[in-house]
């Protein structure tokens, strides 16, 4: 077997996730005591892009993580959910790791989740969303979050 | 009808619009923040011909290109509440929507408790997408919107999506 002229890419430290974990529950302990807006940035908003910017999928991993075990408040979650589409993405697996968590959230019984849920996959601008976002919508029983889903299924259609 | 507009978030109305006879749930109340006991409002034409140039004005304040979550109401509902609205200049880069600017003044507490119970009822919630956003956004700087007026994140973002 000829040797590979490429150099491998560096693996992240087994601590990463972690360290990962950390970063966000501090910002999120933090953000108690923010006020959100729409398109105003926070401590949150900004440490979460840098965050998603820099570390890429094992940032989704922590995100994800933590939402699985809990230990993420709803309101907080909700406003990290949108950035997990607005920030760029490193390549496919990093791109398919947010798509399907924004997917998995749009079942979570709290609807700031499923609101964050949806507006993070307006942002990810991805068409193979659109039968989820449909699916929901016809369960949904709020119906100014169902305008939402149904709002965003329709742009990702077009 | 002359319609009135406050910027929102649609998701703390959620409550409040879903299950009208409970009583007013406190999130609404969050997106009715005062100064000086004034509510800043942006006024829209019956045929909404000028909505899309108001969505322009708030989203040019915007530190990123977000969605832009709206509650519309008519604007004879104000006199109902007996409330008062004066013209003030709107505060946005995008000078062809400052005229539009509104205020309601001297509210007292009660007087919002009012106007959010009128909104959960009677107001029209619309929202505009991200994408959308971005679009007008593009368009506004196209017809003579100064991008330095603008953050660098939205500049980028827009650039980015190829709107620039």
């Amino acid at each position: 077997m000829p040797e590979s002229t490429s150099s491998p890419k560096p693996a992240a430290p087994d601590f990463l996730p972690t360290l990962l974990q950390t970063q966000i529950q501090r910002l999120a302990r933090f953000s108690d005591e923010e006020t959100f807006e729409d398109g105003i940035e926070t401590e949150l908003s900004r440490g979460v892009s840098y965050l998603l910017e820099r570390y890429a999928t094992p940032a989704v991993q922590a995100i994800s993580d933590l939402y699985l075990a809990g230990l993420l408040n709803p309101v907080i979650l909700s406003e990290i959910l949108p950035w997990l589409g607005r920030t760029q993405q490193s390549d496919t697996m990093d791109r398919d790791s947010r798509f399907w968590l924004l997917v998995y959230c749009l079942r979570d019984p709290h609807p700031f989740v499923r609101s964050g849920a949806a507006l993070g996959l307006a942002a990810l601008d991805d068409p193979r969303a659109v039968p989820y976002l449909l699916r929901e919508a016809q369960t949904e029983r709020i119906p100014l979050l169902r305008e939402r889903l149904i709002n965003v299924a329709e742009e990702l259609s077009l | 009808v002359t319609l009135l507009l406050r910027k929102v978030q649609h998701k703390r109305w959620y409550a409040a619009t879903t299950t009208l006879d409970n009583p007013l749930p406190a999130d609404p109340l969050a997106d009715l923040n005062t100064k000086d006991n004034a509510l800043s409002l942006w006024e829209i034409f019956d045929d909404r011909s000028n909505l899309t140039q108001v969505v322009t004005a708030m989203a040019a304040t915007m530190q990123y290109v977000s969605n832009v979550d709206i509650v519309l109401f008519d604007k004879r509902l104000v006199s109902r509440l007996g409330l008062q609205i004066d013209m003030t200049q709107g505060r946005t880069p995008y000078a062809p929507a400052v005229a539009y600017h509104r205020d309601i003044v001297r509210l007292t507490a009660q007087a919002l408790l009012n106007l959010a119970e009128t909104l959960r009822r009677e107001g029209d919630f619309v929202e505009f997408t991200e994408k959308q956003v971005a679009r007008l956004l593009a368009q506004a700087i196209a017809s003579g919107l100064r991008t330095d007026e603008l953050t660098d994140k939205v500049v980028k973002h827009l650039s980015d999506k190829g709107l620039l």
